[in-house]
């Protein structure tokens, strides 16, 4: 998984994150909103988009973050 | 530690501290206020980040030497906070009097004593000892190479006040051109405007009015700042720009090299302020700056302004001067206008023009207590263009926000109209600086009202606070 910590992190979002390409469900089914295919450093990627609407930059750390889109990941 | 060296107050901390040392009981109280640190060539500034009162018959008690003093424990206290906290351990009280104070012999006999300890627990200090009285202060201020005297105290508010330890002498007589403006606000308030600096970020349309305002009000030193050059479409609204300055010759034509080459050699636009700031004011010192505030360097030049505008539409310059303002403990206004089109037309609910004035202190129209500096839109910005495409966050380059300069007026006019009331003292202590939003289609002037968040980064006054930290802290910037 991948994303971007700008230089105005913690106070900037970590968003989004990306996964690789080939990922699907093991189902079959569409991967749904929030997903979309692109390229991120030169690879074939998907993007996944989860904005923190209210983000307090002092406890939600990156590694949250990634936690937190992990779980929503896993619970699809 | 560079003369002169100051003191910097926000309004709600000096009424804090003036409340526990002026209770209308004839007494002397003591305190300790934890200050921040700046240098630059312009001085030292001290920025009081908290206040701590001592408690009478407890922490401030009688002295064998001398009136009162604080006990051994509140100083031990509070000295080893400073030094966990990186600030200067400044030890106050006060005298009777108004208008002019001073240390007594004792007072000094104990800065002697007490200095080398102090500097001991709090990592070099600076350490200082100040007094108060109801419209002065005086102060001496500790390093390991001695003392220096505090030149004054510089109260951030509505009506920005400055104290002195004795009244000062009449001002000078302002040149004759000033003659208009000196039966407003009088040969003191000409001499407090050549006396400022003030920072404009964005020379674009509101901040190229501003500089121009700014040089004929008699601001003694801008520092401009923008990496931007020229272009053919600025020249409508940015003021002072040529067709020579945005190489129309080339820019007109339809070959696109021919473009290239003439973006290429546009006039910088902070060149162009210089040039119109200087026609207004010959002689005055011009910064102009080709950067960018994102970056540390060019923040940094900052941060000893006397006010900031910002006049740029990105977050990422928002956060920065943010945290300026309150980690400098710097007066600033942002300005800007926005039009918003809904299927095709002007939203006229969504078209003003804004003057945010933001005040170092907490909730006082702090941008990030507004939610003015959205955490996505941050991250956003902070990608390449080619990032930004790929992510969909732009669809097409060419299309840009619309801009006019008379609606960029409305804006820019009320906050340098703010800066002349505040520091020449036309505004009450009373006023309230809400942030203005002009709705241009309704005519209709909106006030919007402080929000505070108590847990606010940047004006908060929890721990984890930006607030009047001063060097001893990073800005959001690029190192």
């Amino acid at each position: 998984m991948g994303f971007l910590i700008s230089f105005q992190y913690p106070r900037a979002d970590v968003y989004p994150h990306f996964i690789d390409g080939s990922v699907s469900r093991k189902d079959g089914a569409a991967l749904g909103q929030g997903f979309s295919a692109t390229t991120w450093q030169d690879r074939k990627a998907l993007q996944i988009s989860r904005r923190s609407n209210r983000l307090d930059p002092t406890i939600d750390t990156a590694a949250l973050k990634l936690q937190k889109v992990l779980d929503w990941l896993r619970s699809g | 530690m560079r003369a002169p060296v100051s003191l910097t107050m926000d309004e709600e901390l000096y009424h804090c501290l003036c409340d526990h040392l002026f209770p209308e009981d004839g007494d002397e109280h003591g305190a300790v206020i934890a200050a921040g640190i700046v240098e630059t060539p312009r001085g030292t500034r001290l920025l009081a980040r908290e206040v701590f009162p001592a408690r009478d018959g407890v922490d401030y008690v009688p002295s064998p030497r001398a009136y009162r003093m604080l006990t051994a424990q509140f100083v031990a206290e509070h000295a080893e906070y400073c030094a966990s906290e990186r600030l200067c351990y400044l030890a106050v009280h006060n005298h009777g009097g108004g208008d002019t104070v001073g240390f007594s012999g004792p007072d000094v006999a104990s800065h002697h004593r007490a200095y080398p300890a102090l500097l001991d627990i709090t990592n070099d200090g600076p350490v200082g000892w100040l007094v108060f009285a109801t419209n002065a202060v005086a102060g001496e201020i500790w390093t390991r190479n001695g003392p220096q005297a505090l030149q004054f105290a510089r109260v951030i508010g509505p009506r920005v006040r400055t104290l002195y330890p004795s009244p000062i002498g009449r001002p000078r007589a302002a040149d004759p051109q000033y003659d208009r403006h000196t039966r407003l606000f009088g040969d003191v308030g000409q001499e407090i405007l050549a006396g400022m600096k003030v920072g404009i970020i964005g020379l674009g349309g509101g901040g190229s009015l501003l500089n121009e305002w700014l040089a004929r009000l008699g601001v003694g030193h801008i520092v401009g700042i923008d990496f931007d050059r020229v272009d053919l479409t600025n020249l409508p609204r940015v003021v002072g720009a040529t067709p020579w300055d945005a190489r129309s010759l080339l820019t007109r034509r339809s070959a696109p090299w021919l473009q290239r080459l003439g973006k290429r050699f546009a006039a910088y636009k902070v060149d162009v302020a210089r040039r119109v700031a200087r026609a207004g004011r010959p002689g005055m010192r011009y910064d102009a700056i080709k950067g960018d505030v994102l970056d540390a360097s060019t923040a940094g030049l900052l941060r000893d302004a006397d006010f900031v505008f910002l006049a740029t539409d990105s977050i990422q310059s928002r956060l920065v001067f943010n945290a300026l303002v309150h980690q400098y403990l710097i007066p600033g206004a942002q300005v800007g206008a926005k039009v918003r089109r809904e299927a095709g037309m002007v939203s006229p609910h969504g078209t003003f023009a804004a003057t945010r004035i933001v005040l170092p202190s907490p909730g006082k129209g702090c941008l990030e207590c507004h939610e003015l500096i959205p955490p996505g839109r941050l991250q956003e910005e902070a990608l390449t263009d080619r990032e930004r495409r790929a992510q969909r966050y732009v669809d097409d380059d060419a299309v840009h926000e619309p801009s006019v300069i008379t609606l960029n007026a409305l804006g820019a006019a009320q906050a340098a109209n703010d800066l002349m009331m505040m520091f020449t003292g036309l505004y009450t202590p009373e006023t309230t600086l809400y942030h203005q939003l002009n709705f241009v289609c309704c005519r209709e002037l909106s006030p919007v009202e402080y929000r505070r968040q108590s847990r606010c980064p940047d004006c908060g006054t929890a721990h984890h606070s930006r607030r009047a930290r001063g060097d001893r802290a990073r800005l959001p910037c690029r190192a």
